[in-house]
């Protein structure tokens, strides 16, 4: 290969390793790594070598359970692979003859001296470690699934050389139909093409599907190792096992026990790769339109992620009207809600929601008052629950990204002459009330059979659920202070589109438990207090002011929770400096 | 108007910005100028507040930036080289929004002028998608004109501006500076600065190497013109002090 483009790989590779090593001067990437080193550890590396042990314990795994022969397994796994090369490759492939490049490769390799066969060869390279990386999830779920005692190592290198060998095949025939495509076959002619080939291998198989024993009953089907000996019967006979040969000697590899199994399986698999790097190195198919039409997706795609965004969109057309009009003067994080609101849609959206949850709610108090209403009112409530559960949740994560999204653009927001926890109190009140609004309606489906819950709980039991639902919003703000602060404290760990490392997984474990661990802190002394008050107020009177008295205190002792929250998480905002790394 | 005393800023062990101090009074423009990588963006970030300095003091208009941030960024406007509009506001709903942020109390009618005058009225109900770069501009400098800040900054105001974009930004900026603004602009344009500004401020590794009027560092340099003839310009006093290495 072009020696300047394994400069380009190597260098790349080399000073971003240093890169990262260089990071761990500072403590905060050096405990991510540490923590991520010791998550990676205990979840994959001790989990991949788990097989040796179950062999010693003399472990099971699924396939002995079922019985199955390791050949019948690696027949039914070719099948499989023949299926996935058949239907991804060909019939329905991912797009024209596309190489995904990076801008600057796009800027400097398309119209450098180079040629396509080293532009092909230098992306096969480059894809390398990913596939590794992917060989070694694979492995590791391998492992944990078959404990056939075979090593590690065996499933890692197996699953590598059949990635290579898709990847490969994949883009081999993408350059083969692109060019059947220039030379006029269109893309439905080509799945009739594809199908038609799909028809043919049924039809044959169909020819000598009489030689094959009698299928089981249907009842016995539902048995899992019934159903897998049958269609190892059926793949073993007839032209099967040479339709399968070439996928079999990819498998085997990765279905080898030892290393002198995996040594005498490597040499013929190797061979088939090799085949495959001949086919799509000597391609000589015009795909640098195509290239660079993916490549700017991608790049779009990477843009978007690093914005806080999860898709592509297409930039807003249609101006909002909004929720209400917003004066110059008077309190200010009104400002951001304001914004907030109209981001989300605005009157439109509103008035459209606002009829979908009329509906919803009409729907569940006529089915609650018909003669369904036994069935219906336990489904609602438990619908209602989750959805409450669901939006405390997810609520947290949204309101944290709102802010990452709006301080990705720090350079215009930190010019703004407003305190951080006005800011902070702003952008998290939004989605707050946002997702309060939702939980009324989980809780209107919860309480939709107000009858019965008057006759269970009384009219106190009705008030304290009132009084439950008023100290939503200030929930919701409490919920979501430990992860907006985490990237506020740690930007650094926070590039959204960064790819994955020991320190961002591990920063990750130490976000959640962090979470975890304040969220406990948080509502002890709610959970005390409140039951205090309740024991009194059951004592003196009864469960239904009880029940109302200490859903008041807990509701209180939140906001002020919050509140406080926010003024330290202002603070944080305030010393916030978007340069640092 | 803006006071910057030994204003310093580190990143570990590395120094963007060493010791620097200047004043600019009001209805001065400084131009800030320097090779790539002098520190320009860096001290316009600690100036407009979103960057803390590591040391120094920054008065904006009276007020501390350290103590007094909130009051400091209400006076001032700070103009990124690539305006950052929110994608589902309208022209005029970024003016509404901006005028709570700043409690402009008459915004509405200022709004209104400030559109005609940037021949943006018939704009208001545009989102961002649908303005070019240069209205996107205009747009940005609307809002920072709405609540007439006393200080601006600007960081490569003309970057990816047409011809006629250029000449109405360059009046735009004049005409605040008349007005008693005190303006910084951070610019590799060297006839730009020497066009619109009163007073220049050299830096080359984070440190001030030059600072005063065209005329004072002229003679305080001893610089003359590259081809022998007239003053010397910016471009031969910023080559002459920078060195031959200005471009790296």
């Amino acid at each position: 290969m072009n020696s300047a483009l394994v400069f380009l790989l190597t260098r790349s590779t080399w000073n971003a390793v240093l890169a990262r090593l260089r990071r761990l001067k500072n403590p905060k990437y050096l405990l991510g790594t540490i923590v991520g080193g010791f998550y990676f550890y205990s979840v994959f590396y001790r989990q991949a070598f788990a097989s040796r042990a179950t062999r010693a314990l003399g472990g099971r795994s699924s396939a002995a359970d079922w019985n199955l022969p390791p050949e019948l397994v690696l027949d039914l796994a070719s099948l499989l692979l023949l299926l996935v090369v058949l239907f991804g490759a060909w019939i329905f492939p991912a797009s024209r003859a596309a190489l995904a490049f990076t801008e600057a490769e796009m800027a400097f390799l398309l119209p450098g001296p180079v040629s396509r066969s080293t532009l092909i060869r230098f992306k096969l390279l480059k894809s390398q470690l990913g596939l590794l990386f992917l060989a070694l999830l694979f492995g590791f779920l391998r492992g944990r699934m078959l404990h056939d005692g075979s090593a590690a190592w065996i499933h890692v290198l197996g699953w590598w050389l059949l990635l290579s060998l898709l990847q490969m095949h994949r883009l081999g025939a993408s350059f083969a139909l692109t060019r059947l495509y220039e030379r006029g076959l269109s893309t439905t002619k080509r799945r009739l093409l594809g199908l038609a080939v799909v028809a043919v291998i049924l039809a044959g198989l169909a020819a000598w599907h009489a030689a094959l024993p009698p299928a089981p009953e249907l009842r016995a089907l539902t048995t899992a190792g019934v159903l897998f000996r049958y269609l190892g019967e059926f793949v073993q006979s007839g032209p099967a096992p040479w339709l399968l040969w070439p996928f079999k000697l990819m498998l085997r590899p990765s279905f080898a026990l030892d290393a002198l199994g995996f040594a005498a399986a490597v040499g013929p698999a190797l061979l088939v790769l090799a085949a495959h790097y001949f086919w799509v190195t000597r391609s000589d198919v015009a795909f640098e339109e195509a290239s660079i039409a993916l490549s700017q997706r991608r790049a779009a795609l990477q843009q978007a992620v690093r914005e806080g965004r999860k898709r592509i969109k297409p930039p807003a057309t249609d101006a909002r009207e909004p929720l209400f009009a917003l004066a110059p003067m008077g309190w200010v994080p009104l400002a951001f809600v304001w914004k907030h609101f109209l981001q989300m849609g605005g009157r439109r959206a509103l008035r459209r929601t606002a009829w979908i949850v009329l509906a919803v709610l009409g729907i569940a108090t006529a089915l609650t008052h018909s003669r369904y209403a036994s069935v219906a009112s336990p489904i609602l409530s438990t619908i209602g629950t989750m959805g409450l559960w669901v939006s405390l949740i997810i609520f947290a994560a949204l309101a944290a990204q709102s802010v990452q999204r709006e301080m990705g653009a720090a350079e215009v927001i930190k010019t703004y002459p407003v305190p951080g926890f006005q800011f902070v109190l702003g952008h998290l009140l939004g989605p707050a009330l946002h997702a309060t609004a939702l939980q009324w309606v989980a809780l209107s489906l919860c309480v939709s059979d107000v009858g019965r819950i008057l006759a269970n709980y009384k009219m106190g039991g009705l008030a304290a659920i009132f009084v439950g639902a008023l100290f939503l919003p200030a929930l919701n703000l409490l919920l979501s202070l430990v992860p907006t602060a985490a990237p506020l404290l740690f930007p650094g760990w926070f590039r959204p589109g960064e790819g994955a490392s020991f320190e961002a997984t591990g920063l990750r474990v130490v976000s959640f438990f962090g979470q975890l661990l304040f969220v406990l802190l948080a509502l002890f002394p709610v959970v005390l207090a409140a039951s205090a008050v309740g024991f009194v107020a059951y004592t003196f009177t009864g469960i239904s002011l009880a029940a109302i008295s200490s859903i008041s205190i807990a509701g209180i002792m939140v906001t002020v929770e919050a509140w406080v929250g926010v003024q330290l998480l202002g603070k944080i905002v305030d010393r916030y400096d978007p340069t640092e790394v | 108007m803006i006071e910057v005393e030994a204003l310093t800023k580190l990143y570990g062990d590395f120094a963007a910005v060493s010791d620097l101090s200047f004043r600019v009074e009001a209805g001065e423009v400084l131009g800030l100028v320097g090779p790539n990588g002098a520190g320009k963006t860096t001290t316009l970030r600690c100036l407009s507040g979103i960057i803390p300095a590591t040391r120094g003091t920054i008065r904006i208009a009276g007020h501390d930036m350290q103590k007094e941030p909130v009051a400091g960024k209400r006076t001032l406007a700070f103009f990124p080289d690539e305006p950052k509009l929110f994608e589902h506001l309208t022209v005029w709903q970024h003016l509404e929004f901006m005028a709570r942020l700043y409690q402009v109390p008459d915004a509405p009618t200022r709004g209104r002028e400030l559109l005609a005058q940037l021949e943006m009225a018939d704009k208001a109900g545009k989102l961002p998608a649908e303005l070019s770069r240069g209205m996107k501009q205009k747009v940005a400098l609307a809002c920072g004109f709405l609540h007439q800040p006393r200080v601006m900054f600007f960081d490569e105001p003309l970057t990816g501006l047409d011809p006629l974009a250029i000449r109405r930004t360059k009046e735009l900026i004049a005409a605040q500076a008349r007005a008693g603004v005190a303006i910084i602009i951070s610019s590799h344009l060297l006839h730009l600065l020497e066009e619109l500004c009163s007073h220049v401020l050299i830096v080359k590794r984070g440190m001030k190497i030059a600072h005063g009027t065209l005329a004072e560092i002229r003679a305080e340099h001893s610089v003359v013109s590259s081809n022998g003839q007239g003053q010397a310009s910016l471009e031969d006093i910023f080559i002459r002090l920078v060195g031959e290495d200005a471009g790296t």
